[in-house]
């Protein structure tokens, strides 16, 4: 039971700061001192949770009047801790880095919403049975669509909030019928052999549950809560389905299904990561970023590279949350983040080392290469949107601007925290080559963009006649990602069905409705007969 | 004293007295919640068949009356049916003040349970029919609006339902025939049928399902609330107790077939309809087929846990009806006609009942962390043991259906208005509120109460 207490601390003092702001009227300054050091309290105890974890919570007689023997069971493993620290590591970054965003909105809102989010996200990072993640994800997108729904004014936005809604709670429903055909009602973890229907049902689950399909428009442009909620909203239900598939056994033997499913993640992550990269700002191209890590976690979880999949999902966060949250650009900060990019490119005996794990044992080149080529581009992005020219207009107070960076820096060693319970698995994983590979190739790149070379070469007549292809391919990718062509099928089917089943319905409903009940009977009754009676 | 004079003919002298008193509206509802209350009590607490005492007074509680050569019998076993429906008896009293409902509603509704339960206890099974037949005359008046012609769905709900009547008194006098020579397959495939389409019609099972959504349309839909809440269950639990007591037709290796096609047929012919369905009175009506569906499944599985999690699903079943007749009523008590047109946007000026609607049909579908996902998980999982190919078919069905219910959040929470209004009243909100808590606290927490009513769980039907 224990294992709570950073959920039942983050909903007592997400209460406690609206009951003080209720009863008295205090500056902002002092509600984020208050939400400060309330998220800071949560992280140390999920550190301090490391050193020993401690035993989860069960309801092992969840059903009324035993019907079924499904359990509930909350817990934290040396691997799902990761992202639960992952998660609160991101809300301390949230908090602390909102002081340079001082009423650019309604901060109350932004800060209690997020601490209820992150709640609400560590108790599905803590699910260890396939109910209790049915129930945490399905708490989750319910918070997201009231929270969205509420702030919501457009309608162009409402009809993605909707259609997000209901991709994700198809995605639930695939893993409760993932539970209902397995027959494995007491851990995840346990069940090791899975049909290859489960398994489907689990990956393509998990895949709608990744909140990246289908891309749309970003549901908080334009909203004020942008940064500081958006990020939180983004990241919550992708930590909370890579803290699932890490509990899943990758089931290697299904060699058509996984070749399939590996297929389609790898133009996801290379179409993410271009168009991460050639995006405007970071948070416009905030989709793409979670498009191309989902698409790399989802070959690393097919390939059974686990651990490489807790890397991808460490830079995922971290480096997303750093380059979504940072607004005000500063010397330190930019340290910050080039130290972050080092940090995280997987060198050895860093924390995201095995992010390289398959370079020794892969047989597929190609397979590299599209990596490759992906990893380089994503960090290629974030120094382009580090360097990008932001407005700094208006001044911030020098507490304000210590607070933002101390944010930022916390973010940035975040992983190094990490590091030090994973170091004996971090050790095995020794590749020097391709980090050194990939860091000089960035750093070139990086020269290059500096320098305006870049946009020199593209503007040339023959580089504009090489590029028609890739934009042809991009174009098709994301007309195809945006789903809009299966929503037009799935209306137009409905159109198709709706005719009939109307016509049936009123023949039913209208004066001759009986007579016709009569006649369907016979017919029944005639299958009936042949079919089932003797 | 005996059980069925306090179950039967109480709440029908009681009805009686009521119906005067019409005019003390406040009187009337006090006494119909307070008297409600009461019997449910009764029935949770107090043994059948034994010695109730109250303070020096010893008053021996029978189960029997015998009133013209016919017994009503009510045991321990109909503990958890009468504790039930009183339960509910007193939220659907309490709210209609709530609902702006006529005050004849209480009287009407006493008297409607009193006969229904009296069909429930009457002894041979024959006579049901007639008492059914009695409540459904009974409830004509909640029916029809004075001044206004009855609609082509009440006349459809009081035909078909008639209907069955001599359907199953005709078979059961078949059945009673060869009581003695139980080798006569031919005349016991006769009056199998008769029964089985006698049933189909009170349960309204396909392709006689027509009239519910006609009738939920034309009547109020806290009156459809109730009426469909009553009706379908009694029936249901009528014909638990029918093949309970057959042990010919209970071991017969078609009835598990049977059940199953027809119950499977009904869950995806209702999704399927549902998800084309615009208007949300005749969405209440395609939730109870839903129920009526997923009721039959359970009881063709023929298990212990399958009549369990029937008897479980009765009380999300009720909850979620109660909770979307309240805010359709809100709907419609304002002036909205709750179809996909003039819903649009109405979370921002109905924001409790709209949430009321949508969580309701939402339990409905067995969506996680709502009333009904308990029991439709069980079912399911039952169903994927016995037929992995009928839970696909069920569950495909309840995707479709859930599919109707977004359609409407689709329409509902448009932000067609800028800023958020309140139009609900505050006891609207209270009891809708209550209705949306009850829900997700027994979605959570379905086994909260368990050890406190696992007494009402005993002596439940055999179905092998």
């Amino acid at each position: 039971m224990l294992i709570l207490i950073p959920i039942i601390l983050l909903l007592f003092f997400a209460g406690g700061i609206n009951l003080l702001v209720g009863r008295y009227k205090l500056s902002l300054g002092s509600i984020w001192l208050i939400t400060a050091a309330s998220v800071l309290i949560v992280w140390i105890s999920i550190i301090i949770f490391r050193f020993a974890l401690p035993g989860g919570a069960s309801i092992s007689n969840w059903s009324p009047q035993g019907i079924s023997t499904d359990t509930l069971v909350f817990n934290l493993s040396e691997r799902t801790w990761i992202f639960a620290f992952l998660l609160t590591s991101l809300l301390v970054g949230v908090i602390f880095t909102d002081t340079v965003r001082f009423g650019q909105s309604n901060n109350l809102v932004t800060w209690v919403g997020s601490m209820i989010l992150t709640a609400v996200g560590l108790l599905a990072i803590y699910s260890q049975t396939f109910l209790a993640v049915i129930i945490t994800w399905t708490i989750i997108d319910i918070v997201e669509f009231g929270i969205l729904i509420k702030v919501t004014d457009q309608p162009k936005i409402h009809t993605a909030v909707v259609i997000e809604f209901f991709t994700r709670i198809i995605g639930t429903f695939l893993v409760m019928a993932a539970l209902i055909f397995s027959n494995f009602h007491t851990a995840i973890v346990e069940s090791s052999q899975y049909t290859s229907g489960v398994y489907l049902l689990i990956l393509v689950g998990a895949t709608l549950r990744l909140g990246v399909f289908p891309l749309h428009i970003p549901l908080t442009s334009s909203l004020p809560i942008r940064r500081s909620l958006g990020t939180i909203l983004r990241f919550v239900a992708p930590i909370s389905v890579v803290a699932f598939l890490t509990q899943i056994q990758p089931q290697q033997q299904y060699a058509t299904l996984t070749n399939i499913m590996y297929a389609i993640a790898l133009i996801v992550c290379f179409y993410g990561a271009i168009k991460w990269v050639s995006a405007k700002n970071e948070l416009s191209g905030r989709p793409f970023w979670m498009l191309s890590f989902s698409g790399l976690i989802l070959i690393r979880f097919l390939l059974g590279q686990v651990e490489g999949a807790i890397g991808l999902s460490i830079i995922m966060v971290i480096a997303g949350g750093f380059i979504f949250l940072y607004s005000y650009s500063s010397k330190v900060s930019t340290i910050a983040a080039l130290f972050l990019a080092i940090s995280l490119v997987g060198l050895p005996f860093t924390p995201t080392a095995p992010i390289w794990g398959f370079v020794g044992n892969s047989q597929n080149w190609l397979l590299f290469l599209v990596v490759f080529i992906t990893y380089n581009l994503l960090f290629l992005g974030f120094i382009k949107h580090v360097f990008r020219q932001r407005d700094q207009s208006s001044p911030k107070e020098s507490w304000m601007q210590l607070f933002y960076t101390a944010g930022l820096v916390l973010l940035s060693i975040s992983p190094w925290i990490i590091l030090i319970w994973r170091l004996s698995i971090i050790k095995l994983e020794f590749n020097l080559s391709a980090p050194i590979g990939c860091l000089i190739l960035i750093t070139i790149m990086v020269v290059i963009m500096r320098r305006r070379i870049w946009d020199l070469l593209i503007q040339k007549q023959p580089a504009q006649r090489l590029l028609v292809p890739f934009k042809l391919a991009g174009k098709i990718l994301n007309s195809i990602f945006q789903f809009e062509w299966f929503f037009a099928l799935l209306r137009r089917l409905f159109d198709f069905f709706a005719r009939p089943l109307k016509f049936f319905a009123n023949l039913l409903e209208g004066d001759g409705g009986l007579l016709w009940a009569f006649v369907f009977l016979a017919l029944i009754s005639s299958v009936l007969v042949g079919e089932i009676l003797p | 004293m005996s059980t069925p004079v306090i179950y039967i003919v109480f709440p029908f002298v009681l009805s009686l007295l009521l119906y005067f008193l019409q005019k003390r509206t406040r009187l009337m509802i006090a006494i119909g919640i307070t008297a409600s209350i009461l019997l449910m009590l009764f029935a949770f607490l107090q043994n059948f068949g034994a010695v109730w005492k109250i303070g020096p007074i010893s008053i021996e509680i029978k189960t029997t009356l015998a009133i013209f050569g016919r017994s009503f019998a009510l045991g321990n076993q109909d503990k958890y049916f009468l504790a039930f429906v009183y339960f509910f008896a007193a939220l659907w009293f309490g709210g209609t003040h709530i609902a702006q409902i006529s005050s004849r509603f209480i009287p009407f509704g006493f008297a409607i349970i009193a006969v229904l339960t009296a069909a429930l206890a009457v002894e041979p099974f024959l006579y049901s029919a007639i008492l059914v037949e009695i409540a459904i005359l009974v409830s004509i008046p909640l029916l029809l609006t004075p001044g206004n012609p009855p609609g082509r769905g009440v006349l459809r709900f009081i035909v078909y339902q008639s209907l069955a009547m001599p359907l199953i008194l005709f078979g059961g006098w078949l059945l009673g025939g060869i009581q003695a020579s139980p080798s006569d397959t031919a005349r016991l495939l006769q009056a199998v049928l008769f029964l089985g389409i006698g049933f189909a019609l009170w349960l309204a099972i396909f392709p006689f399902q027509s009239w519910i959504p006609q009738l939920t349309m034309d009547i109020h839909p806290f009156v459809s609330g109730f009426i469909l809440g009553m009706f379908p269950i009694v029936t249901m639990l009528i014909m638990l107790d029918f093949i309970s007591g057959l042990v010919w037709l209970r071991e017969s290796q078609y009835l598990q077939p049977v059940l199953t096609l027809v119950g499977t047929i009904m869950v995806v012919s209702t999704g399927v309809w549902a998800a084309i369905e615009k208007d949300g009175r005749r969405l209440l009506g395609y939730a109870v087929l839903l129920e009526s569906g997923l009721a039959i499944l359970a009881v063709s599985l023929q298990s212990q846990i399958s009549v369990m999690t029937l008897f479980v699903s009765f009380f999300p079943r009720m909850a979620a009806l109660a909770l979307m007749a309240l805010s359709l009523s809100i709907f419609i008590n304002n002036g909205t006609i709750p179809d996909m047109d003039h819903l649009s946007g109405m979370i921002r000026k109905f924001p409790f009942a709209s949430s009321g609607l949508i969580v309701s049909l939402l339990s409905v579908v067995g969506f996680p962390l709502l009333g009904a996902f308990p029991v439709r998980l069980a079912l399911l999982e039952q169903l994927a043991v016995l037929n992995p190919i009928i839970a696909v078919w069920v569950l495909l069905g309840l995707v479709t259906f859930l599919y109707s219910v977004l359609r409407l959040l689709m329409q509902i929470s448009k932000p067609e208005s800028i800023g958020w209004q309140r139009g609900e009243t505050i006891g609207q909100i209270i009891f809708l509120v209550i209705g949306i808590l009850v829900l997700i606290s027994i979605g959570v927490f379905p086994n909260f109460f368990s050890g406190q009513i696992s007494s009402l769980f005993l002596n439940l039907p055999i179905l092998r």
